[in-house]
């Protein structure tokens, strides 16, 4: 694990310049829209007081230059390695978005939507097969099995 | 030095008791007592959350966490929703500088707060009955009047339903708290299918809460605002620094806070008791005559073992282990969100596999006190997918948390040369009732797979018992005799749930608090 104390700061991928950046691209993948600007200070914030497991060499800055599916990604090493680094983004992302008041309808619905739910469930049941056979081609491309 | 005829060490629900049991009779209550501070979440949480924004900051704090608190489990050990959040820190603060501990196999929790782990409790209050008391050298009759005392006390809600008879009288219950669709579904198919059901040993009913549906004691009745999960002290919802506050209030009792007690010394005259102040670490001695020791299961215990300086025995610390069980009603799917209900356990459920066999009890929630980032990455789709399931499937999901009993312990507790504890998990998982459960709920229509039940690691249960097992004829100084007197001592007695052994599969809570004022009215007794 990396604590923050181990953390340099010369490293660009722990920069709060590239983190800022990084928020973006992570609720880009996660909820299809830029990251508003306090989300993106509030991940950086998040990112500089934690412990990030390491359990996995991630260059993440580089993956996202060269404009990898993080979503893809993520759902392919969730499945090998449920404590992976590109998740625990993921999650804190959801958490400081989930509070927001402009996102409550992508996580609530009030009211009683049944055929809503079955087929937008089942879309995703196909888009996620797809997404998985993805991220596993991206697993072994950049040699992250 | 501070002097009073009895000292009761700890102000959790047992220490509360206790302390009530001997209001007005000279009584010191010691704790290290952390309090929560005012939180400023005012109606329901979804209600909250949709309005804009003022409140946008505020409402990051008390849901995130300005040290970002609720993100907790992204990166660390496993801690319950109800104990991470902001607002609900305090319980745990300063665990482990003020007792660390080595762990082996074992995740625990203590806490060093005023009112103990019932700060962060599904407030389930269950009278324990003849069969779960078996083992006990005493009777569920010497309990029966402090169930009622506490009952009429605290104000507990529930029904008279198929679970009384393992949950025993109903008598001045209040009525249960409403149920949310899910709830109602599962209640609704029970009552179809009830006979059969039964036959297979499996009962569904209210549970028993310290949950006001009606004003009562000067508190108010539950408002459904779902926010047990981030607001402390709804005063609908019991907690026991209620009854300390009155008491303290009342002068019936003296109360000491920022007291860690470290041992006692018993001498002809009297016993003095050793602690230190939890924030400046300065010493201070108190003696008493009586003293009472219901600092917590795993406190206790290292306290006795302290002041016998045993760095060599091992005790045994019982605890219920919890398996989760996701289950999904596909005919919910899509439902709307039921916003104003009891975010806690609504529904209990019971399976009593054979005649004889101990019966296995089940807490059911709904899926609706806790952000759904908490289990977001849970779902098998890709995050938008996720995103979609958390909105859709929310609804649908029945969450049975299963209670397996424990009577043979598998955690040793000992105190190491370095006044560190050592926790110590030895025991293989039990035999597993998971598939047994399954095959139950799905002829309710709920579905799930065993691949998808988690059981959890040792003491995360938080409902911990049995390191000074109560004893007819204590054999050595690590039992008490029926009045909680402390083996080997002349007047340390002991009220919590270190008594309290066998441990069945229901919570424990009442009984601890019943026994610990039966226990309190003993030691009153020889003081007359």
């Amino acid at each position: 694990m990396i604590g923050p104390a181990d953390r340099q700061a010369s490293d660009p991928q722990y920069s709060s310049e590239w983190l800022y950046q990084e928020a973006n691209h992570l609720h880009r993948a996660l909820f299809g829209g830029h990251a508003p600007d306090q989300v993106r200070r509030q991940y950086v914030e998040a990112i500089h007081g934690a412990t990030v497991s390491d359990s996995l060499r991630l260059d993440l800055r580089q993956l996202i230059e060269r404009g990898v599916d993080l979503e893809a990604l993520e759902l392919a090493l969730r499945r090998v390695r449920p404590l992976n680094p590109l998740t625990q983004r993921f999650r804190v992302i959801s958490y400081l978005a989930e509070v927001r008041p402009e996102n409550y309808g992508r996580f609530v619905t009030e009211r009683r939507r049944f055929f809503t739910g079955w087929w937008t469930l089942g879309i995703h049941l196909v888009r996620s097969f797809y997404k998985l056979a993805k991220g596993r081609r991206l697993l072994r491309i950049h040699d992250l099995c | 030095m501070t002097s009073a005829d009895i000292i009761i060490v700890g102000a959790g629900p047992s220490g509360a008791f206790a302390a009530y049991q001997l209001r007005r009779r000279g009584v010191l209550v010691l704790d290290v007592g952390h309090r929560p501070a005012q939180s400023s979440l005012d109606g329901n949480l979804y209600d909250l959350r949709k309005s804009s924004d003022e409140r946008g900051t505020t409402l990051f704090t008390e849901l995130i966490g300005s040290e970002f608190e609720s993100l907790h489990n992204v990166f660390n050990r496993y801690l319950s929703p109800k104990l991470k959040s902001p607002a609900m820190r305090f319980v745990t603060r300063q665990a482990d500088q003020l007792g660390p501990v080595v762990a082996e196999n074992v995740d625990f929790v203590r806490s060093f707060a005023a009112g103990g782990m019932a700060n962060a409790w599904g407030a389930g209050l269950y009278r324990f009955t003849a069969e779960d008391l078996a083992g006990y050298p005493i009777r569920v009759e010497q309990l029966e009047p402090y169930y009622d005392a506490i009952t009429a006390k605290v104000g507990i809600s529930g029904a008279d339903d198929d679970l009384s008879r393992f949950f025993g009288p109903a008598r001045g219950l209040q009525p249960p708290v409403k149920l949310g669709a899910i709830g109602r579904a599962v209640l609704r198919r029970y009552a179809r299918r009830r006979a059969r059901m039964n036959g297979q040993g499996f009962y569904v009913g209210h549970p028993r809460l310290g949950v006001l549906t009606r004003d009562h004691d000067g508190r108010r009745a539950y408002q459904y605002e779902a926010l047990e999960f981030f607001r402390p002290n709804d005063p609908a919802v019991y907690n026991p620094t209620y009854t300390l506050d009155e008491m303290i209030e009342a002068r019936e009792i003296r109360y000491e806070g920022r007291v860690l007690v470290e041992r006692y010394v018993e001498t002809d005259a009297g016993i003095t008791v050793h602690a230190r102040n939890s924030a400046t670490g300065e010493r201070h001695m108190f003696t008493c005559r009586r003293l009472i020791l219901a600092a917590g299961t795993i406190n206790t215990a290292k306290i006795v073992l302290k002041s016998n300086a045993d760095h060599t025995t091992a005790l045994p610390l019982l605890d219920t282990a919890l398996t989760y069980i996701p289950l999904l009603d596909p005919w919910a799917i899509g439902g709307g969100l039921d916003k104003s209900v009891y975010s806690a356990a609504m529904l209990n459920a019971v399976y009593s596999a054979r005649a004889g066999a101990q019966p296995i009890q089940m807490s059911l929630y709904g899926l609706v006190g806790t952000l759904r980032s908490d289990y977001l990455f849970d779902f098998p789709f890709a995050g938008r997918g996720n995103i979609a399931a958390a909105k859709f499937l929310t609804p649908a999901l029945l969450l049975v948390q299963l209670s397996y009993p424990d009577n043979v312990a598998s955690i040793h507790i000992r105190l190491l040369p370095n006044d560190q504890l050592q926790l110590q998990s030895t025991g293989a998982p039990g035999p597993a009732l998971e598939p047994e459960v399954l095959r139950l709920f799905r002829q309710l229509g709920f579905y799930g797979a065993a691949s998808l039940c988690r059981r959890l690691a040792p003491g995360n249960s938080y409902r911990y018992a049995g390191t000074l097992p109560m004893s007819a004829a204590p054999a050595n100084r690590y039992e008490t005799n029926t009045d909680g007197l402390l083996g080997g001592t002349r007047a340390v007695y002991v009220a919590d749930a270190a008594t309290l052994s066998p441990l069945p599969s229901k919570n424990h809570s009442l009984t601890m608090m019943a026994n610990a004022m039966r226990i309190a009215e003993r030691v009153g007794r020889t003081l007359a």
